[in-house]
């Protein structure tokens, strides 16, 4: 039924072929599994988690400039705020929403549409996932620091 | 980083077996993607730099006061922002070239064409940029190379169009949720495809440039487009990620929510921007009173539509309520990522699979 491949390994026993499935001891738990990913599926799922927030986060903008637009006039914002609103709105769901979402897709899907164990750098997988998400969580926090400067 | 990880992961990591003509189309979609990443990236980091010295530091790469040129931010910036935005559309075309096969019941028809034709989209996008600079005064050589070369560009996308249709063509089609959203994105993608030829044309763009035609334009290749693909692979790939099926019904109604409400918002923006609305102001006159209105009502729809996915449809995946998945839950489904078991288990192909003669299964 499982077709997982079962290990070439010519000396490996059985109950050793089923321990290395069960995988306990390389399955960290807890925060450190995240926070130390290696994995292309959790990599993957946080790539994926963390885009759908910022969808969301993208969708509220939208939902602003769309208010502003029902009727001609200025009803809730000033333009300036609007203007920002327009770039947030575009950069977060280009940089925040789509492109970390096909890169999810992209860890978990191609090594196993490849037949392969994981990445091929799968430490590097890390630290390639943990400064984007930080960087566009600051970059969200940008129209207040925009405001500042361009007074 | 990560594109030079997908690289070496594609051209080195592959089972025996897997060879690069029968790779999976995410994967070729990928792989171009991430070449293209690695193209224009760089470029990105070189312009918002000069701009941020520009703004900061005293330099002036682009006040024209002190010497600088704006047109040449925008040659720099529209150098990374053209092949960024197939850069969002690759990876949609190559989920669209699985779920659909799988839901036709059919091979995909014309795969080696379709290889090509994601390789010509890579290569045209470095040729093209400038047709986002029509109205900045370019001599008419220059607008008339890229407005051929724009152009061209429908020939391989085109080329993607018509072998989705045709692998569809006398398919056992069925209509659950991920080829509901994978016919939507032929549909819809090809109205923003059209109205990207289009725009490709010199004058038109002069006299639509910065209005809201461009608006509906972008809207309709990036969210009826990477979006909608991006919905099509999470219904079709979520039962493997975690071992549960989504509510066929929850499925439907955030489609039919989706397209209809997608499509209310944004096709009235055509005629705005024919009708001379330009964008990025908050204002605008009484004349475009109602086709906002109706716009602002179907894009709240299309929030809630969105909000309901979220409630109904990730979140129980997340938690694990649902039916369990079964290892293929689409019959016509082919693929490796079929045959580990669902959910699929923290380490897959822990050694090289062996495969059959198509790389579609494991054997032995």
């Amino acid at each position: 039924m499982s077709s997982i491949p079962a290990p070439r390994t010519p000396h490996a026993a059985p109950h050793d072929a089923a321990h290395i499935h069960e995988a306990d001891h390389h399955m960290p738990h807890g925060w450190r599994r995240w926070l130390f990913a290696t994995n292309h599926k959790d990599i993957g799922t946080m790539y994926l988690l963390f885009s759908f927030t910022m969808f969301m986060v993208g969708g509220v903008l939208a939902m602003l400039i769309r208010a502003e637009l029902f009727q001609p006039g200025l009803q809730i914002m000033n333009p300036h705020f609007y203007n920002q609103l327009v770039t947030m709105h575009g950069l977060i769901m280009v940089f925040g929403a789509i492109m970390p979402a096909f890169v999810g897709f992209a860890n978990w899907m191609v090594p196993m549409m490849i037949g392969a164990s994981d990445m091929a750098f799968a430490r590097m997988n890390n630290p390639a996932w943990t400064p984007r998400s930080l960087r566009c969580t600051c970059s969200a926090s940008a129209p207040s620091w925009a405001r500042s400067t361009s007074s | 980083m990560g594109s030079i990880n997908i690289i070496v992961t594609i051209l080195n990591m592959r089972a025996p077996g897997m060879k690069l003509m029968k790779m999976p189309m995410f994967c070729w979609g990928w792989l171009i993607t991430a070449y293209l990443l690695i193209g224009v990236m760089p470029v990105l980091a070189g312009a918002i730099t000069m701009t941020l010295t520009d703004r900061h530091f005293g330099t002036s790469f682009f006040n024209p006061a002190e010497g600088g040129d704006p047109v040449l931010y925008q040659h720099i910036f529209w150098f990374f922002g053209h092949p960024e935005v197939y850069i969002m559309i690759l990876p949609a075309f190559g989920i669209i070239s699985h779920v659909v096969p799988a839901f036709a019941r059919k091979r995909l028809f014309g795969y080696t064409s379709m290889v090509y034709a994601v390789a010509a989209i890579g290569i045209l996008s470095f040729i093209v940029w400038a047709h986002h600079m029509f109205a900045t005064g370019m001599p008419v050589t220059g607008q008339l190379f890229f407005m051929y070369a724009t152009m061209l560009v429908a020939v391989p996308t085109g080329v993607k169009v018509f072998n989705w249709v045709a692998t569809m063509w006398r398919g056992s089609m069925t209509f659950e949720t991920p080829m509901l959203f994978a016919v939507g994105f032929i549909f819809v993608f090809s109205i923003g495809g059209l109205s990207g030829v289009i725009l490709s044309v010199a004058p038109i763009d002069i006299q639509v440039h910065d209005t809201y035609y461009v608006i509906a334009h972008f809207h309709y290749v990036l969210v009826a487009g990477s979006l909608f693909a991006m919905f099509a692979g999470y219904y079709y790939w979520a039962p493997k990620w975690t071992g549960v099926m989504y509510r066929e019904m929850h499925g439907q109604i955030h489609f039919w929510l989706s397209i209809i409400s997608f499509n209310v918002a944004f096709f009235p923006m055509h005629f705005l921007g024919l009708a001379g609305m330009p964008r990025r102001y908050a204002d605008y006159p009484m004349q475009f009173a109602d086709f906002n209105a109706l716009a602002s009502v179907a894009a709240f729809v299309f929030g809630i539509a969105q909000v309901y996915f979220a409630i109904f449809v990730v979140l129980p995946a997340l938690r694990h309520k649902g039916e369990p998945a079964p290892q293929r839950p689409w019959e016509g489904a082919e693929g490796l990522e079929w045959e580990v078991p669902s959910p699929a288990p923290f380490h897959t192909f822990e050694t090289p699979p062996k495969l059959n003669a198509s790389a579609t299964r494991v054997v032995g």
